[in-house]
């Protein structure tokens, strides 16, 4: 490159391009650095390949903004009969992601390996696989905590047909049975809109109760869809205890794109769990509606 | 200025005698015809009828491109056929008729008069179905276009010779849907239109002159107009398209010599005639001043008879009158010289609820017939109806007609049927409209009478998908005074009535929320449950025993803890009783809510049935029977490919709702059908219901009707509704009867054996409500 000038406007691209990709905001948050499963179809604004997306194409996320390395340190939650841990290497790759209503943004492709029964593929239509609760590394003040791969003490996951029910009035509440003790409940619950205002304008707010304790976990507000029902599968991801300390830890769904992991060895006083991480990702190739 | 109440007619003799003249030599051809022999198919018309006094009316037929009119004479129940040569006619396009002493006019692409010594003058002209109106000399005044908003105004005379039409331009008025009425003094009453609803002036037809008059109390267009005898006027109607409007309801009286205006009572039913076109209803007055209206969505006319006592000169209630074979929306009604009402033209839908059929001929309405047992309010869907005895109270209810737009029409009309003697007694209107309500009777006088709101149970087989929270009301009606008195509740608005015992009366909202009324004192205390799930539609019963049951319908899917941040919960220390509430989508009720205690505060769900349904009845004991759909084993089609069937399934939960045992099923409903096609599958199409033994009324008959018993097709449903009665001791069903829908809803039906035997034969009305009215007679 001869020119000082054309070398200076690169410069000055690469930095804004840098500067641009880190603007786009780390979907991730806390000591545990999550991405719920299942894995999605990998496609770049710039993909040249037709058989991307299809079946048997590689899976991850597409996450905007250049946030990730490689790297290992990871491990993924499986769950079929049980859950099981794995340890698995994080690679990542650029890549450019749709925007809606603007131009395309540098990002990343985020890939885990090895994930066992195909995982890390796209899967074929109506394929029976195990199912991938999440990846997550611990980081920062959790870098330490201990885990191994193998089995992991499981009370619920979503790869179950579905789980108990809780025995009482509420139809879509969560039973976790503990041993020699009341089981945990995960409570939904309606929060009342103020005033006279239609029902379908409050939400819903998730409540772990363990005996006579109570701490609300999160909650969400109803859309234009109003009132739909939840499964307790949709939003009780996995309970068991990943930080080996026999209570219960929880990873909860609070929405498609909103997903929390609970370690009851985080709970502060009067609290029965602790947010370890969560994963907040709002597509900006979606319109939003 | 004192107005006359006494109805002078000198006026209007001279006007009838001047058209009889006028038309008198309109050059008939063939032998004079039964008004019978008119009642043909493909029938097509030019021009709106045009009554001619009290006996005489002419009716515009589309032969083709040949224009013919027919006249009829009511006195002599005959029709005479007259040619109009001179009238070619272009598909579709129409004229409007006006008659006046310088003959018939006939004003639409092109004016048309045929003098009374037969000469004809003609004359071009752009206009299609204008408003025209005939003036006292002769002349008529013709007011726009069908077609346009705001159009010039004509005045069309002939000349002193009678060789030439004149026409002035009288300026730009209000054209479609403006409302003319000629004045005694002979200006012209313009009022309404689409584009100014609220226009209200007078125009003098010589001069083009337009003086503003006192403001319409109401916005109309394509209304309803009649000069009375006394110079008054009396219009009627809504906005266009807006059939809901209460002023729909609303017919108001100009007085112009004082400028002024005063309403007459509301109607029980909205003066709707929005379809196909038809621009808008009829109203007529009698020689005595009595108003007819007509021309509506309805079949039946609506009157209003005189009373001078009253301020308005007129009765303090409407009636209803008759009973049209077919619908005639927009068509004309004129009441004749002994009292009966003739009506002609208008449209009505075709079986199929597709546009639309000229309704032939003309219908004669008997002002002396009175059959028995002939009910307006059991001709409605889902009417409020309390029986006590032999005396039937039926009020409200709704109507629903598919024609170019829907139209839902809610009746505020009461009425009581002497089932001993068949004899229908028309009561005061109701003091609101609603399309739904419950009824009880209080004591031997009383009733009460509660109104349903759009968020009050309208699921189910009661869809009335919009009812205004005015629909909600509450009233009282004394049959020794014979009249209303209206309770002001709020809290009750969108509650139904669930009972009455002991003094006290138990009222349900939509989310079930229990309220007690004493009706000593009309005190209401709201009964707190643990749980309350919204239920749309279905039944409920405050039994013998104390509970209280819902079931059927539609409810929440969910059931949800309530989070109220007026609550506090913390950790430890519950200081809150928790509540459930409803979530979620609503969908077929499969278990019933049962609540008890003296206070109604134990709630608990029965174990869920088997079938998908909302239909239910709750015994006596507590029991309840619902009817629904279950899967059935695949069928194969006619390509051998598996096809997906369902059967029917109609099954009963013990007094304590903890289990449940399939019936027997009718022979004709036992197969299975494939999926969304056979019977039973829309939840409308199989009813159950529950009515009092007539011969024990302790006791309690359990029948299941299939066959659309509801909605607009009724009019025109060829279909055959049936009804089966189950009995218990044989374990099995009886066909009791096979009618057309309307019949099974307001013909006395006489029920089949073993219901009725050599002594006694059982009668019954009203096979669209819950409870069926029977009674028993010696044959």
């Amino acid at each position: 490159m001869k020119s000082p000038w054309l070398k200076g406007a690169l410069s000055a691209a690469l930095l804004l391009g840098a500067m641009y990709a880190e603007a786009q905001e780390d979907p991730t948050r806390g000591d545990i650095v999550m991405f719920p499963g299942p894995l999605r179809a990998l496609v770049s604004v710039d993909s040249t390949d037709p058989q991307a997306g299809s079946p048997g194409s590689p899976a991850g996320w597409h996450i905007p903004g250049r946030h990730f390395r490689s790297g290992d340190g990871w491990w993924a939650l499986v769950c079929a009969q049980q859950c099981e841990l794995s340890a698995v290497r994080l690679a990542t790759s650029a890549a450019r992601h749709h925007v809606y209503d603007s131009d395309p943004v540098p990002s990343q492709f985020l890939r885990w390996s090895p994930l066992p029964a195909g995982l890390e593929t796209v899967p074929a239509e109506g394929a029976k696989r195990p199912e991938l609760i999440a990846v997550f590394k611990p980081v920062r003040n959790l870098a330490s905590l201990q885990l191994v791969a193998g089995p992991l003490k499981t009370w619920l996951h979503a790869g179950m047909d579905k789980y108990p029910p809780s025995g009482r009035l509420g139809t879509m509440e969560t039973a976790i049975a503990q041993p020699g003790g009341a089981p945990a409940l995960v409570v939904p619950r309606l929060i009342k809109p103020k005033g006279d205002a239609d029902p379908g304008e409050g939400g819903l707010q998730f409540e772990l109760r363990i005996g006579d304790r109570r701490q609300i976990l999160g909650s969400h507000l109803f859309g234009m869809e109003g009132q739909v029902s939840v499964l307790p599968k949709d939003y009780l991801r996995w309970a068991g205890d990943l930080d080996g300390d026999g209570k219960v830890d929880l990873l909860m769904s609070f929405s498609s794109t909103h997903q929390t992991l609970f370690l009851s060895s985080l709970a502060k006083p009067g609290e029965l769990v602790g947010e370890a991480g969560s994963f907040l990702f709002d597509d900006p190739s979606a319109a939003g509606c | 200025m004192r107005r006359n109440k006494t109805f002078g007619c000198a006026q209007g003799v001279r006007v009838v005698l001047a058209l009889v003249f006028a038309v008198f030599a309109l050059p008939a051809f063939g032998a004079a015809t039964s008004l019978d022999s008119l009642n043909k198919t493909n029938w097509r018309t030019f021009a709106k009828p045009l009554p001619l006094g009290h006996d005489e009316m002419l009716l515009f037929e589309r032969d083709g491109a040949t224009a013919v009119g027919w006249r009829i004479r009511w006195s002599q129940g005959k029709a005479e056929r007259f040619a109009l040569p001179w009238l070619r006619l272009e598909d579709k396009r129409r004229y409007s008729a006006a008659a006046t002493t310088k003959g018939l006019w006939l004003v639409g692409a092109g004016v048309l008069l045929v003098q009374p010594d037969g000469r004809v003058l003609q004359q071009p002209l752009d206009y299609e179905e204008p408003v025209v109106v005939g003036l006292s000399d002769g002349s008529v005044l013709v007011l726009g276009n069908a077609k346009e908003e705001v159009g010039r105004a004509l005045r069309i005379a002939v000349d002193k010779a009678g060789t030439r039409l004149l026409v002035e331009d009288k300026g730009a008025l209000p054209g479609a849907g403006v409302t003319a009425v000629a004045l005694r003094n002979g200006s012209v009453l313009l009022l309404g239109g689409p584009r100014s609803a609220s226009y209200a002036a007078t125009l003098d037809p010589l001069t083009g002159r337009v003086q503003p008059i006192a403001p319409m109390p109401r916005a109309r267009s394509f209304a309803a107009a009649q000069l009375l005898p006394d110079g008054r006027v009396a219009v009627g109607g809504a906005e266009f398209l807006r059939c809901h409007d209460p002023s729909a309801r609303e017919v108001d009286l100009y007085d112009p010599g004082a400028n002024t205006w005063i309403s007459l009572p509301p109607l029980p039913l909205p003066l709707c005639s929005e379809a196909y076109g038809a621009d808008r209803p009829s109203m007529a007055v009698a020689q005595d001043g009595a108003l007819m209206l007509g021309g509506h969505l309805e079949t039946h006319l609506m009157t209003l008879s005189i009373d001078r006592r009253s301020a308005t000169g007129y009765a303090a209630s409407w009636k209803q009158m008759g009973v049209l074979p077919q619908r005639r929306i927009g068509g004309v009604v004129q009441v004749l010289s002994n009292g009966d009402v003739g009506v002609a033209g208008g449209v009505h839908p075709r079986v199929d609820a597709g546009c639309c059929w000229a309704t032939p001929g003309v219908d004669r309405i008997s002002s002396s017939d009175d059959p028995a047992y002939r009910s307006f309010g059991l001709d409605m869907t889902s009417p409020a109806v309390a029986r006590r005895g032999q005396r039937v109270f039926v009020a409200l209810g709704w109507q629903f007609t598919s024609t170019s737009t829907g139209q839902m029409r809610y009746s505020s009309a009461a009425e009581l049927i002497d089932l001993a003697t068949g004899k229908v007694t028309q009561l005061p209107q109701v003091p609101f409209a609603s399309g739904a309500g419950d009824a009880l009777w209080l004591d031997e006088d009383r009733v009460l009478l509660k109104g349903h709101t759009a968020r009050s149970f309208s699921g189910g087989q009661d869809p009335a998908s919009y009812m205004p929270q005015s629909s909600g009301g509450l009233a009282i009606y004394s049959v020794a005074r014979g009249s209303w008195t209206k309770l002001d509740v709020p809290v009750l608005q969108d509650s139904r009535v669930a009972g009455a015992r002991d003094g006290r009366l138990l009222f349900v909202s939509p989310d079930v929320v229990l309220r007690r009324m004493t009706t000593a004192d009309m005190k209401v205390t709201e009964l707190s449950g643990a749980a309350t799930r919204e239920r749309r539609g279905g039944s409920v019963r405050w039994l013998a025993d104390g509970r209280f049951v819902l079931a059927g319908g539609y409810a929440h899917s969910d059931l949800i803890s309530l989070a109220d941040d007026g609550c506090k919960e913390s950790s430890p220390a519950l200081e809150c009783r928790e509540r459930f509430v409803g979530y979620g989508a609503l969908v077929p009720a499969q278990q019933h809510d049962v609540f008890r205690d003296k206070d109604l505060s134990q709630w608990s769900l029965s174990s869920p049935g088997t079938s998908v349904g909302t239909e239910a009845v709750i015994e006596a004991d507590g029991s309840v029977t619902r009817v629904g759909m279950v899967d059935a084993p695949d069928g194969v089609n006619a390509a051998g490919q598996p096809l997906k069937r369902v059967r029917v399934l109609i099954e009963r939960s013990d007094p304590g709702g903890g289990n449940w045992r399939a019936l027997p099923l009718p022979a004709e409903l036992a197969e299975p059908t494939p999926q969304l096609s056979g019977p039973c599958q829309n939840p409308v199409d199989c009813r159950l219901m529950l009515a009092p033994d007539p011969r024990n009324p302790a006791r309690e008959l359990l029948f299941l009707g299939a066959g659309d018993f509801a909605g607009d097709r009724l009019a025109n449903s060829t279909a055959m509704v049936r009804v089966w009665w189950f009995d218990a001791a044989a374990n099995r069903w009886h066909l009791m009867l096979e009618a057309d829908p309307r019949s099974a809803r307001t013909s006395p039906q006489d029920l089949a054996a073993p219901l009725s035997d050599a002594a006694t034969r059982m009668r019954s009305l009203g096979w669209h409500l819950p409870t069926p009215v029977l009674w028993t007679e010696r044959p």
